[in-house]
């Protein structure tokens, strides 16, 4: 009895110690695939949750939705590519400028597209892991189409973290470069930055229609 | 009369059970190729000093056409397309695509034959037979049900296949993105297409197939563009490169 007993302390001890670290445990080693699939899958919670439906309920569920997004992206890292060689020639300040526009913009032009989801289907299709970074290739299946959705990750700080999205073979960070770029050498950063707060400003306007 | 109801049913039957095989062979060929594909990862390095190079030397000219195709589709073809979709039942607008797309089989065919792709040939003109038949003249689509894919091949693909470039970017009034190719590809695939011979070439008729093909077309894809441009800061240059990017991925 007197054994078991001192059995039972140190073994609930070590019980209570799995299970308080277990979670981040699994977390540091969940592959590129299972974090992603648990940070769209939160997406699909927050569209099917019944308080945040309708109009009235848009801007809080669109928040929640941005909130979700962006933990799994790596907003720093699509910037620094998006901008190219670019990304040099600024200062901190400006670099935390255009990553917060950056950020701003692509959350006013593609949360609505999310928001606007109507019952596709996401199949995962191959995880394919190198290193550090990974791509997690999708397919979103609607009735009348399927459209190939490939991420692309890398992990930092135990997270694999999103720095590129392959929509049917348009990479989202190679696209915006390609507008960046002559913008960059045409009107310089401050022109980059006004026609980003111009944009943001219509998606804005557009979007409380 | 009874005989030739019971050739075609007993032709089609013969159809499915050579397309069941076929499907095996493809799902083995299918595995190959992903093994292949892991080898690929490498396109993982930096695209950090990357330049972006593009052939568009006619820039003047293709904006004003951006600008009219963009106006085109936003204000005529958009909302025509928006009233279709309330009226046709989707089983028919679907059944159209179906049509149209079971029309272009032959030129991919002749395609897949002209880059040495005897296999996928093989499959289209199963699925061109299967569909024109079973498929009710293609408006159905039993052969994909059948897990019988579209391989699209046309001429555009072929030129690309025997090292034709792409030249220049163009925008194509009344079209969109393309490129010199793709405009003699595309000249190539009406000349192969039955449609071209079921409605002559009488340019009123061409037209009214043209542009119900399209609003057709677009009622299954009503707010994409606008959802492609939403974030762009220079439209223009995000579809152009859209279109580079999505060329270079298919022609893989």
């Amino acid at each position: 009895m007197k054994y078991s007993i001192r059995c039972l302390l140190p073994g609930l001890l070590l019980l209570l110690f799995i299970s308080f670290f277990s979670p981040l445990n699994l977390q540091a080693a969940a592959g590129p695939q299972v974090q992603l699939k648990s940070s769209i899958d939160k997406v699909m919670l927050v569209l099917r949750d019944k308080t945040l439906k309708g109009d009235e309920n848009r801007q809080l569920r669109r928040e929640k939705i941005e909130e979700v997004i962006f933990l799994q992206f790596d907003m720093q890292r699509i910037a620094k590519f998006s901008l190219g060689r670019g990304w040099r020639s600024l200062n901190n300040t400006e670099r935390d400028r255009f990553v917060d526009l950056f950020r701003q913009l692509l959350a006013r032009s593609y949360i609505p597209t999310i928001d606007g989801y109507a019952g596709e289907k996401i199949t995962y299709k191959r995880e394919i892991i190198k290193g550090d970074k990974a791509e997690v290739q999708t397919v979103v299946v609607s009735s009348s189409k399927e459209i190939p959705l490939n991420y692309k990750l890398k992990l930092s700080n135990g997270r694999w973290l999103i720095y590129d999205v392959i929509i049917e073979n348009v990479s989202l960070v190679r696209n915006y470069r390609s507008q960046f770029d002559p913008i960059m050498k045409k009107e310089g950063f401050d022109g980059l930055i006004k026609r980003m707060e111009k944009r943001i400003a219509e998606a804005g306007a557009k979007d409380s229609d | 009369m009874s005989r030739r109801i019971l050739l075609i049913l007993f032709i089609s039957f013969v159809w499915l059970a050579v397309g069941v095989s076929f499907n095996a062979s493809l799902c083995r060929a299918g595995s190959g190729s992903d093994v292949d594909k892991l080898d690929s990862v490498d396109e993982f390095s930096e695209f950090d000093d990357e330049i972006v190079e593009v052939n568009d030397p006619l820039e003047i000219i293709n904006r004003p056409i951006f600008t009219f195709n963009h106006n085109l589709h936003t204000w005529v073809i958009t909302p025509t397309a928006r009233a279709y979709r309330k009226v046709t039942p989707s089983v028919l607008r679907i059944g159209i695509v179906n049509f149209f797309s079971n029309l272009l089989e032959p030129t991919r065919f002749l395609n897949s034959c002209l880059q040495g792709r005897f296999a996928e040939a093989r499959d289209t003109l199963m699925r061109f037979l299967l569909n024109s038949t079973v498929g009710v003249a293609g408006l159905m689509d039993p052969a994909t049900f059948d897990g019988m894919k579209i391989n699209e091949r046309r001429f555009s693909s072929t030129l690309a296949y025997y090292g034709v470039g792409p030249g220049p970017y163009l925008v194509i009034p009344f079209y969109g993105p393309g490129n010199p190719r793709g405009v003699c590809g595309l000249v190539g695939d009406t000349f192969v297409s039955p449609l071209f011979y079921m409605v002559g070439g009488d340019p009123i008729v061409v037209v009214i197939v043209k542009a119900s093909k399209t609003i057709n077309q677009t009622s299954f894809r009503l707010g994409e563009y606008e959802k492609m441009i939403s974030g762009a800061l220079d439209p223009y240059i995000a579809i152009r490169n859209a279109f580079t990017q999505h060329q270079l991925g298919v022609l893989e």
